[in-house]
């Protein structure tokens, strides 16, 4: 108490020196504050995104590894059905499902839906028509004339199903027929983002030839529920199968969204849905009736493991290790993947303004250490004044560093307190420059690469896949470009203190090792 | 507990003390050297202050004055010889509450706080004595205490509660006499208490020293005039690095 009192009164009669110290002391404060805040912005959005998310993975090849390895891209082939079920059984997987994807033409008559105006000649939803189209339509913002254009065959495009990373043995047709094994691995259905106009979903445990197809398709088409459609192996126009249509649906994700990108790929409204069973169905039977295996209808495997959350990620990646998954394949998540993609300008600020801080308290420190240094000295006579009149050496040094304490506090509340006003603005601001960067740095890509750069392009997210939940796949427009919530809460101000408290026991000892140091019978006499 | 003090420090009347004891001797110097290094200033002083004198110790400037005050105020032991104060050598003595309680010192430069009023000065000193002695105590009492000090060195109200820095070189003087009585010292030493002062002032001083060692104090006074000199009821004069009684 007599300390304490000693203190502030010390404090109150040396204004100058007071003021000056409280100052720097509240500048670093109030910099600390906003770098805390930014970081404290980072973490808590990450949080909040990822509480919110059901983190879902996928096992595949290493593309990575197989190329540092040396070995041959191919050696790493696709997980069967059966491994990837017998990772499934991992404790962390919540639920697992699976689609397969294969490339069929049309037939009978079954003409693929396209919405470019201008005349497609031998590509079939090519990157340059269609991205010139959905240049258009993000720009004006009317829908386009659908027009029907016939398709070329996918064997021009020269796949020979061996070629890497996009050869899986894919032939190119007009259509993407994927084969759901449950209601969960119609993920465009779960998400919303396609909805049953009429008819129903079929039955995704069925083995029947039945289908889903989109509104554009059936009326391109003049297709109805319960018409027919007959599809053809791509690289065999005599194989055919026939399916029957149960539902027809509306994908409200418009085709520029999903088709802007450097991959051509067929319009979503392409897209027809079946059960994995029909599907397995037509594979089979085509590789029967196939000449060679590479003519074949091959499918595409996609296995989705929901592992729930983060944590259950981290599990599933080591229980797979556990199940005996070769260094060869990774688990993946597209989701955090996506994340990611979506917090990069919010976690780059926040690396900024971690570094921010460490100068800021550096920078502080120093300074604040040689005004202490400074200001001991300057009060040597007062030191030796108290010790020669009794007062312990140990007392003096804990008066004088109570006054750094009380200027630190203070400081650190002003400072605090106007960080804490402002930090969300100036996160925001921070933010938008960041994310502004970055979206230019991607228009002079697009440029660059000749390309119609419509902020809604996003770089091609294969759509159809059935892997991907969220839409945030890395576009600028996604990405998190401001907070709303003000970021500094009670770990911030504890943050904030402690801080202070750093600084004020770096000065203060400092300090209270000098005044250990003098002997009052030097000072008094003038001699040091 | 605090207005035994009060008593102690100040028996307003001295009619009480009629039958005068045989003086107590408070100080002993036997063979005390004191060095800077290699440099003696100090040497072989011996000599005896009893309760309720004064004593002047004179000598040329530089002769070691102030550096035998130092000793005897506790700011720093003695090189070789001791110093013995009530019976007891320095050097065993814990030398904060030596000079927070045994010891009243006067400064040649005064040492007061100049940021601190007269008052504050006077306070600071009696709770730091206190504290050393952890004896609790109220500072409102404490005050009091000190504004009384105050008044009996001769300072205003008004003085009291002005900036030390404020106040004129003869009312530093008396501030810092209050502040060496603060903490009712047996012995009171005094570095030139009079050197800056002028006549009439310097006599002021001198009759409240004067009372003081009759109230039963040993004063002690640094000085080279020799008018301050002849008021002693004794002299010591130091040559440099000599002895003499
Ligand atoms: N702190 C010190 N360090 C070294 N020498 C000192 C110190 N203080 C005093 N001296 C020297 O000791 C001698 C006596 O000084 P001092 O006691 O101040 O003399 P006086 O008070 O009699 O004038 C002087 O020669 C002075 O230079
Ligand atoms: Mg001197």
């Amino acid at each position: 108490m007599f300390i304490l009192r000693s203190a502030l009164r010390n404090l109150s009669r040396s204004k100058g020196r007071s003021l000056l110290i409280g100052i720097l002391i509240t500048v670093i404060a109030f910099s600390s504050c906003i770098g805390l805040a930014i970081r404290q912005a980072a973490k808590s959005s990450r949080a909040a995104a990822l509480a919110d998310m059901t983190v879902t993975a996928q096992i595949t090849p290493d593309r990575t590894q197989a190329i540092s390895s040396g070995q041959k891209p191919s050696a790493f082939k696709e997980l069967s059905l059966s491994t990837l079920q017998k990772y499934a059984k991992a404790g962390a997987v919540k639920s697992f499902y699976y689609t397969a994807t294969a490339s069929l033409d049309g037939s009978g008559g079954l003409e693929a839906y396209s919405n470019t105006s201008s005349d497609s000649s031998s590509q079939s939803g090519s990157s340059s028509s269609s991205s010139s189209a959905s240049g258009a339509s993000a720009s004006t913002g009317t829908s386009q004339t659908a027009s029907l254009t016939t398709a070329a065959s996918a064997t021009e495009k020269g796949n020979d199903g061996k070629g890497f990373p996009e050869g899986k043995g894919m032939q190119m047709g007009d259509f993407t027929l994927v084969g759901a094994s449950s209601d969960d691995a119609l993920t465009d259905f779960t998400s919303g983002t396609s909805k049953i106009k009429s008819g129903a979903m079929f039955d995704t445990d069925t083995s029947d030839l039945v289908c889903v197809i989109s509104q554009e398709l059936a009326s391109a088409n003049s297709l109805k529920v319960g018409s027919t459609i007959t599809l053809a192996n791509p690289n065999s126009s005599k194989e055919t199968y026939k399916l029957k249509v149960v539902g027809i649906y509306q994908n409200s994700q418009s085709a520029a969204q999903a088709m802007a990108g450097p991959q051509g790929m067929s319009d979503p409204a392409n897209t027809i849905y079946t059960s994995y069973n029909a599907l397995k169905k037509i594979t089979d039977a085509s590789s029967k009736a196939a000449s060679s295996s590479s003519t074949a209808i091959s499918s595409r495997l996609n296995a989705t493991y929901v592992v729930g959350s983060v944590s259950g990620y981290n599990k599933f990646k080591s229980q797979v290790k556990e199940l005996g998954l070769s260094s060869g394949y990774t688990v993946t998540s597209a989701d955090l993947t996506s994340y990611e993609r979506s917090a990069a300008s919010l976690e780059q600020l926040a690396k900024l303004a971690g570094w921010f801080l460490v100068v800021i308290l550096a920078i502080g420190a120093v300074i604040l250490v040689i005004m202490s240094v400074f200001s001991t000295r300057e009060r040597k006579y007062e030191i030796g004044v108290l010790t020669a009149i009794g007062m312990k050496k140990r007392e003096v040094a804990r008066l004088f560093v109570t006054e750094l304490a009380a200027l630190a506090l203070c400081g650190a509340i002003i400072g605090g307190g106007i960080g804490a006003a402002v930090s969300k603005p100036v996160t925001n601001k921070l933010l938008s420059k960041v994310s502004a960067s970055q979206v230019s740095a991607q228009m002079d890509r697009q440029e660059a690469f000749g390309r119609d750069s419509a902020p809604q392009g996003a770089p091609g997210q294969d759509s159809k896949s059935g892997t991907s939940k969220s839409s945030g796949n890395g576009s600028p427009a996604s990405q998190i470009t401001s907070i709303t919530k003000n970021p500094v809460n009670g770990y911030v101000v504890l943050e904030l203190l402690g801080a202070c408290l750093l600084l004020t026991v770096c000065a203060g000892a400092v300090s209270a090792a000098s005044i250990l140091r003098y002997e009052p019978l030097d000072i008094l006499s003038g001699r040091d | 507990m605090l207005k035994e003090n009060v008593e102690k420090l100040m028996p307003e009347t001295s009619a009480d003390a009629v039958p005068a004891p045989s003086p107590r001797e408070l100080v002993r110097l036997d063979r005390l050297c004191y060095s800077y290094g290699s440099h003696q200033v100090l040497k072989n002083i011996s000599a005896s202050f009893l309760a309720g004198k004064i004593y002047a110790i004179v000598g040329r400037s530089g002769a070691g004055k102030t550096t035998l005050l130092s000793v005897m105020s506790g700011l720093t032991d003695p090189t070789s010889g001791s110093l013995y104060v009530n019976g007891e050598d320095i050097r065993k003595e814990d030398k904060y509450i030596y000079r927070s309680h045994t010891v009243g010192v006067i400064f040649q430069s005064y040492n007061l706080l100049n940021k601190l009023t007269a008052l504050e000065n006077v306070v600071l000193s009696m709770e730091i004595s206190l504290r050393n002695q952890g004896t609790h105590y109220d500072r409102a009492a404490l005050q009091e205490e000190a504004r009384r000090l105050l008044d009996r060195v001769g300072l205003t109200p008004d003085e009291m509660d002005r900036r030390v820095l404020k106040l004129s070189g003869g009312q530093q003087q008396r501030v810092a006499i209050a502040r060496a009585l603060a903490c009712q010292p047996d012995i009171l030493l005094a570095d030139e208490p009079t050197g800056s002062l002028d006549q009439e002032t310097q006599a002021e001083i001198m009759t409240l020293l004067k009372d003081l060692a009759r109230e039963g104090k040993c004063v002690i006074i640094v000085t080279h005039s020799p008018e301050v000199a002849g008021m002693a009821d004794e002299q010591i004069t130091l040559t440099q690095a000599k002895k003499t009684a």
